[in-house]
């Protein structure tokens, strides 16, 4: 199946998505930390910032699959970690419209998993949610990803505490399901699929 | 509306939590709901397949405005 989207470093004319993305309160419901209003300032800021090689974190733009290569969301890595062997996945945005039906979010996943078990070769690769946060537990389910702790009342927004879920994938676990084809698209959507009705039930 | 699509919009329907059925029919430009989301947009394409037999692909999803088209798109496939 061809990629719907493509990942690369950040650019310049990325700035005014981005200054419209983090002013998007929809958007930024879902965020694990507290919400502010972003200048365009500070979206230079932070695109710059994004642009420069990190030791620790990186963060790419999801791009449109064509010449143009238009940002449509973002994917980061942080806690790189090459003595642990170990990385966080940071966050994911796919904030384009036309791009918010599910195959930019699984490749964007797929391509972080990749980058950390075969590019870096590392052992495991952590996450973060909330736990009233839908679209992030039943992904990390879906993608193998078992929970380890949850951090009650950890996360404060807008005056209210929220729990945090924490899972982590492993190397071997990675690669065991990769091998049995389990990170096709297809199989993933249709994993999806079942546990968000479970989760309904 | 035929008995095919009619039947094709209800299932659509069906894979919001929150949206009032009443409110999604064949000519609801579907990214426009307010739920409308990845999360959704996943459970469609598993509608497709599980129901109807067919894989649809992100760039063919791209191509659909309203649930006729989506029920279009799997039709004609």
């Amino acid at each position: 199946m061809e990629q719907t989207v493509l990942f690369r470093v950040f650019e310049e004319r990325d700035i005014d998505f981005v200054y419209r993305c983090k002013n998007d309160e929809k958007l930024n419901s879902q965020i694990v930390g507290q919400w502010r209003p972003f200048t365009y300032a500070d979206a230079c800021k932070w695109v710059q910032g994004c642009m420069v090689d990190h030791q620790e974190y990186k963060f790419w733009a999801v791009c449109t699959n064509d010449d143009e290569k238009r940002i449509v969301g973002w994917v980061s890595l942080s806690n790189i970690n090459y003595k642990d062997q170990s990385a966080h996945f940071h966050g994911i945005v796919i904030a384009d419209p036309m791009y918010r039906d599910g195959f930019a979010w699984i490749e964007s996943y797929l391509f972080i998993l990749d980058y950390v078990f075969n590019k870096l070769a590392f052992e495991s690769l952590t996450g973060s949610c909330l736990i009233e946060h839908k679209h992030s537990t039943l992904i990390s389910q879906a993608l193998y990803f078992t929970v380890y702790e949850i951090e009650k009342e950890s996360i404060c927004r807008h005056g209210k505490m929220y729990d945090l879920e924490k899972h982590v994938l492993k190397k071997n676990d990675y690669i065991t399901h990769y091998n049995n084809s389990e990170y096709d698209i297809m199989s993933i959507v249709m994993r999806m699929s079942k546990l968000r009705r479970l989760s309904n039930c | 509306m035929n008995m095919e699509l009619n039947e094709f919009v209800a299932n659509f329907a069906e894979q919001f939590d929150d949206t009032d059925p009443a409110e999604i029919k064949a000519e609801t430009t579907f990214r426009e709901l307010e739920e409308w989301s990845s999360l959704v947009g996943m459970s469609v394409i598993a509608l497709a397949k599980t129901t109807y037999g067919k894989a649809i692909t992100g760039a063919e999803l791209k191509t659909c405005q309203t649930v006729e088209d989506v029920f279009n798109l799997i039709s004609n496939k």
